[in-house]
């Protein structure tokens, strides 16, 4: 046989065994295992885009529910503000109020306290006149006077209703005379009998006769 | 160094088979193929992260990719067959810088071999994607005037594949030897540096044409 055709078919037969030895052991393998990496990858890939849209759905509501927080805020704080307003003004139509009332006692308390200072001066006013006649009344007071008082008295006493003037009290500034004393017992009646005939010095002048 | 151009040394016969240089070589090459990748199939599916599992995933997906640019689509058995061939002509090439080694594609019976299987992978992937008679009628087409040509077409380029292989590597280490015989071991180390790409080179040509005549058969219904 000759050289060139043995190793021609040699040549031929040990490609082919070469190739599929190759493609058995090596290519099949190899190409396999990238397959499966590829799909790996595909699957990696697949399940990171899943993660990343899980993500995105996630900010994504996250966000539609910060905006839905934030316009209730904006709702509670502008509601909030409204109240608010709204008790300042309460506050303030209550404190207008407690101001008018408290300025209306005040007014009161004031127009009370002028009506009672006005009393005491009236008062004080009064017993200044009360001196000022007393000590006047001291000053011209004598016996034609007291005698005057004790007639005047004797007269108003003649006109009361007799027997219902007891007990009697006579109080005089100066020590009644007997005659005056007569004179009394005579106008009171049987009332004068019992009379009780006293002198009070804080009567300046005059006398006062208490009946019944 | 025994420089030859046509012919193989018979180094002994088996009964009435003569076992010549080349085959021996080839053998070897096959050999050390197999085994690397025995070893490269132990990295990828023991340890996928060593840089020789991830030379062999690139080796592989290279080739897918080129058969895929090529044909238009992945295509398993063309692209094992494309890397095959690059690897046992780029092997044998490589070898061929060994002293004493003839490489096995310096041998026109290991390229005309060659060119045979691609030759014979046209039709057989043709009448495989489309059918006998789909295959056959591309024959005839445009005018069956053009049946003659080509199948001189084909022939032709197989014959260039053999040829051409066989011209670069014999002729390259043709010059090496020479070299070495006239002027020592050191001057011709550039050109064979030069001889290894050129033989990578040719194993590259080799593969893509093969891809191309292939692809050409799988995908002509489509064009």
């Amino acid at each position: 046989m000759s050289p060139t055709i043995t190793t021609f078919l040699f040549e031929a037969a040990n490609f082919l065994i070469l190739a599929g030895m190759l493609g058995w052991l090596f290519f099949n393998p190899v190409r396999d295992a990238i397959a499966e990496y590829r799909k790996k990858f595909e699957t990696d890939n697949r399940v990171a885009a899943e993660s990343l849209a899980a993500a995105e759905e996630m900010k994504r509501q996250i966000e539609l529910e910060r905006t839905n927080l934030q316009s209730e805020l904006n709702e509670q704080r502008q509601r909030d503000r409204e109240d608010a307003k709204q008790q300042i003004q309460q506050l303030l139509a209550d404190a207008r109020a407690a101001a008018d009332r408290e300025r209306e006692q005040s007014h009161r308390l004031a127009m009370r306290m002028s009506e009672t200072q006005a009393d005491r001066i009236a008062e004080v006013a009064a017993i200044s006149a009360a001196e000022s006649v007393g000590r006047f009344l001291e000053e011209i007071g004598s016996v034609e006077l007291q005698s005057a008082f004790v007639n005047a008295a004797c007269q108003q006493l003649a006109s009361l209703p007799q027997g219902k003037l007891s007990p009697v009290k006579v109080e005089s500034s100066q020590t009644l005379s007997s005659e005056q004393i007569e004179s009394l017992k005579t106008a009171l009646g049987s009332a004068g009998e019992d009379a009780d005939f006293r002198t009070d010095e804080s009567l300046r002048v005059g006398l006062r006769v208490s009946t019944a | 160094m025994n420089l030859r151009i046509f012919g193989d040394p018979v180094i002994f016969e088996i009964g009435p088979v003569p076992v010549t240089e080349t085959m021996v070589t080839s053998t070897a090459v096959t050999i050390a193929l197999v085994s690397a990748a025995v070893l490269l199939r132990h990295f990828v599916s023991r340890q996928p992260h060593h840089w020789l599992a991830i030379v062999a995933f690139m080796t592989v997906d290279s080739f897918d990719r080129l058969v895929e640019e090529i044909i238009g689509r992945r295509h398993a058995i063309v692209a094992t067959l494309a890397g095959s061939l690059f690897l046992f002509i780029a092997a044998c090439n490589i070898a061929g810088q060994l002293p004493g080694v003839h490489p096995a594609t310096g041998s026109l019976a290991t390229t005309s071999a060659l060119a045979a299987v691609v030759f014979l992978s046209v039709p057989i992937a043709g009448i495989w994607t489309h059918g006998t008679w789909e295959y056959v009628k591309q024959y005839f087409r445009p005018n069956p005037l053009m049946m003659p040509l080509h199948v001189i077409s084909e022939l032709s380029r197989t014959l260039a594949l053999a040829v051409r292989l066989f011209g670069n590597i014999m002729s390259g280490h043709l010059v090496v030897g020479l070299l070495v015989a006239l002027a020592g071991f050191l001057v011709p180390t550039p050109i064979m540096a030069l001889d290894l790409l050129i033989g990578l080179l040719q194993a590259y040509i080799f593969a893509i044409l093969s891809t191309v005549y292939i692809g050409a058969a799988i995908s002509a219904e489509e064009e």
